[in-house]
């Protein structure tokens, strides 16, 4: 299966947060025998290696499936639908989209450039100032069509567009995941366990409980990147756009971090680093788990993050999958002090 | 003529302001079984003579044909294209947005919002290089948008500003088609309204109409926009009244309406309309004109809504006002 082919799947199936047992299912039935799988209490999907051989490190690779969607928490007397995010998504980009409801779609409309003030121009609307209006006419007519809880995500098809681009809603939700099927499906003799991680949007508990259940002393997350907003990405002068980015906050092992460095220079990848003070929460709660687990982020970037068009690049997952191979090879082989 | 069929392949078509050209063509070929004469002018507006075959009062029946959109105005050394308006479009709109680059050949792209340099720019994922040989400074740029129907009462899509009056002008020359009228009708369908008006000023100058009936769109009420001037969705067209108006005409529209039972609104101006109208009745000697404007949401973004029975009676209204002269 190519990457195009992956995605395609994976995008073909909303898992906004909580939500995610369809494609929980799906990645399931897209693990090969060589893993054996395990659905747990929170549907993480725990994809453990049958093919055990003698590894240096017990590593373990996490990625997210779960997107941000809209939830409905009111009808307003003219039909409208009011919401709340789960999730992060910038309001800007729910203005101007369609969304899918469960019988229904709607759009997400602002007051018309003409009647703005100089404020309301210049600023980011609220959640709270937005609405979906799904044409009825009043809340009788929408009662019988939309239920207070129903959930709703972004209308969107999957496309190929300029050079070896794939556009689709929130597509960099599922970019780690693709990676993740691919690697497994690799028929190589690496040796790794992997989890499908649920509720991330709006938790660390899934990633707590898969590592605490797995117990490695390594893991390596995939994660996407909003290109645009990273200035790592934008003030890079060079001609080709990093491939991927391998991250580093104070809690990052050095060892760890300097082996990645290593490998990503001498196999000659389009790579930067991202230095920054700030960890993540995914990586606060790993590290808390068991007897302390190393951790590393390797982020993919995309554009136009959690929006009804985002985009990533397949040349950036055909180098950062080779990449993460490649690294597992050498955590295979040596010991991370 | 099938309304929503008519709609839905108008709406798709780009016709940016200033690049009009193959819009003008379609919109030729669909008058042409109603009208002896059809001709487009140099600045891309269409003209069609209806039963100009006396000596009759003439009367222009006009809606716009031009769409919101941008111009590439430059192009990044990261492959990106800065894009300027053309039009009014808030840049909270414009912002994560799929649109078509009219190029060499047209491209597929989407809007982001660069904070450092404040401008809104389109990624077609091609390198520089390979754009400069595809696309030109100054290529315009549409909102690319599947029109959509929501729960068979409404329809939104980009460009209902002014697709929907043109339809709506379509299907009232077919209510009129074959009937023996007392005046004849020129259709204008004008370009670059929404940069401009110099579509209908220049199309007025061949015509010789003392009538003109301008159809466009006005704002709808929604959540959070509920000003009392505004349109109810469902309940009509609305019968502009504004000093630059001429009285008499909406008086007239208002009798055709009640005899006819087409619901209708007012909406009332005190001062230019900001549609056409206000370029028509300037031209030559003056023109008295009428202006009939369809309720709309969320005008100027790509998800513009209107309902079809508002359409429906526009189109009513303006038969029989034309049977009333």
């Amino acid at each position: 299966m190519n990457f195009n082919e992956i995605l395609q799947k994976l995008c073909s199936i909303t898992s906004i947060s909580g939500n995610e047992h369809n494609l929980i299912k799906l990645i399931k039935n897209l693990t090969p025998p060589t893993f054996s799988t395990k659905v747990d209490n929170l549907y993480n999907l725990i994809a453990i290696n049958k093919n055990k051989s003698k590894t240096e490190n017990n590593v373990l690779i996490l990625s997210a499936v779960d997107e941000p969607g809209l939830i409905i928490n009111k009808i307003e007397q003219d039909g409208s639908l009011k919401f709340k995010t789960i999730g992060k998504i910038n309001p800007i980009a729910l203005i101007g989209s369609v969304v899918q409801l469960e019988n229904t779609k709607g759009i997400i409309g602002q007051k018309p450039i003409h009647l703005q003030n100089k404020d309301e121009k210049n600023s980011t609307p609220k959640i709270t100032d937005l609405f979906i209006d799904i044409g009825l006419n009043n809340i009788t007519e929408t009662d019988k069509v939309v239920q207070i809880g129903e959930l709703a995500t972004f209308e969107n098809k999957f496309i190929n567009f300029g050079d070896n681009f794939l556009n689709s809603k929130s597509i960099n939700s599922k970019i780690g995941s693709a990676i993740l099927v691919k690697l497994i499906n690799s028929n190589s003799d690496l040796d790794f366990n992997c989890a499908f991680l649920t509720k991330n949007q709006i938790s660390t508990a899934s990633a707590t409980v898969t590592t605490s259940e797995i117990n490695p002393n390594i893991t390596i997350i995939l994660n996407s990147i909003d290109e645009i907003n990273c200035k790592e990405i934008t003030s890079n002068q060079e001609e080709t756009k990093p491939h991927f980015i391998i991250n580093c906050n104070p809690q990052t092992k050095k060892t760890l971090f300097l082996l990645a460095l290593n490998i990503a220079k001498k196999e000659n990848f389009k790579f930067i680093t991202k230095i920054d003070s700030k960890i993540e929460k995914i990586e606060q709660a790993i590290t808390k788990t068991n007897k302390g687990v190393n951790n590393l982020t390797i982020s993919i970037p995309c554009r136009q993050e959690n929006s009804s068009c985002s985009n990533v690049s397949l040349t950036h997952l055909e180098e950062t999958f080779k990449f993460v191979k490649e690294l597992i090879s050498n955590l295979n082989k040596i010991k991370v002090e | 003529m099938d309304l929503k069929e008519n709609l839905i392949s108008l709406c798709k078509l780009e016709k940016v302001s200033g690049d009009e050209t193959n819009c003008a063509k379609i919109l030729k070929n669909l008058l042409k079984p109603y009208s002896e004469n059809v001709l487009i002018t140099n600045n891309n507006s269409v003209i069609a003579k209806i039963q100009h075959k006396n000596n009759l009062p003439e009367i222009i029946l006009t809606a716009h044909l031009d769409e919101i959109g941008f111009m590439v105005s430059e192009i990044t050394k990261e492959g990106y294209l800065k894009l300027k308006n053309c039009g009014g479009i808030s840049t909270n709109i414009a912002n994560f947005q799929k649109v078509t680059v009219l190029g060499k050949e047209k491209l597929t792209g989407f809007t982001f919002f660069d904070d450092k340099t404040k401008t809104l720019l389109a990624d077609v994922g091609l390198t520089k290089e390979k754009i400069e040989n595809l696309v030109q400074l100054g290529d315009r740029v549409a909102f690319e948008f599947n029109p959509i129907f929501l729960n068979d009462q409404k329809f939104c899509s980009k460009s209902l500003d002014d697709c929907a009056g043109i339809v709506t002008i379509l299907l009232a020359i077919e209510k009129l088609n074959k009937l023996k009228l007392n005046c004849k009708l020129t259709t204008i369908f004008s370009s670059q309204e929404e940069i401009s008006g110099n579509g209908v000023k220049v199309s007025s100058y061949f015509c010789n109409a003392e009538i003109a009936v301008c159809v466009d769109v006005s704002f709808a009420k929604h959540l959070y926009c509920e000003d009392e001037n505004f349109a109810e969705m469902m309940k009509g067209p609305l019968i502009g009244i504004s000093p630059i108006l001429d009285s008499n005409l909406s008086e007239h529209l208002k009798i055709i309406a009640k005899k006819n039972k087409i619901p209708y609104q007012l909406e009332i101006m005190n001062g230019l309309t900001s549609t056409d109208a206000d370029k028509i009745v300037k031209t030559k000697k003056g023109i008295k004109t009428c202006l009939l404007s369809i309720p709309i949401r969320y005008m100027h973004s790509p998800i513009e809504q209107v309902a079809f029975k508002d359409i429906e009676n526009t189109a009513k209204l303006i038969a029989e006002f034309i049977k009333s002269i």
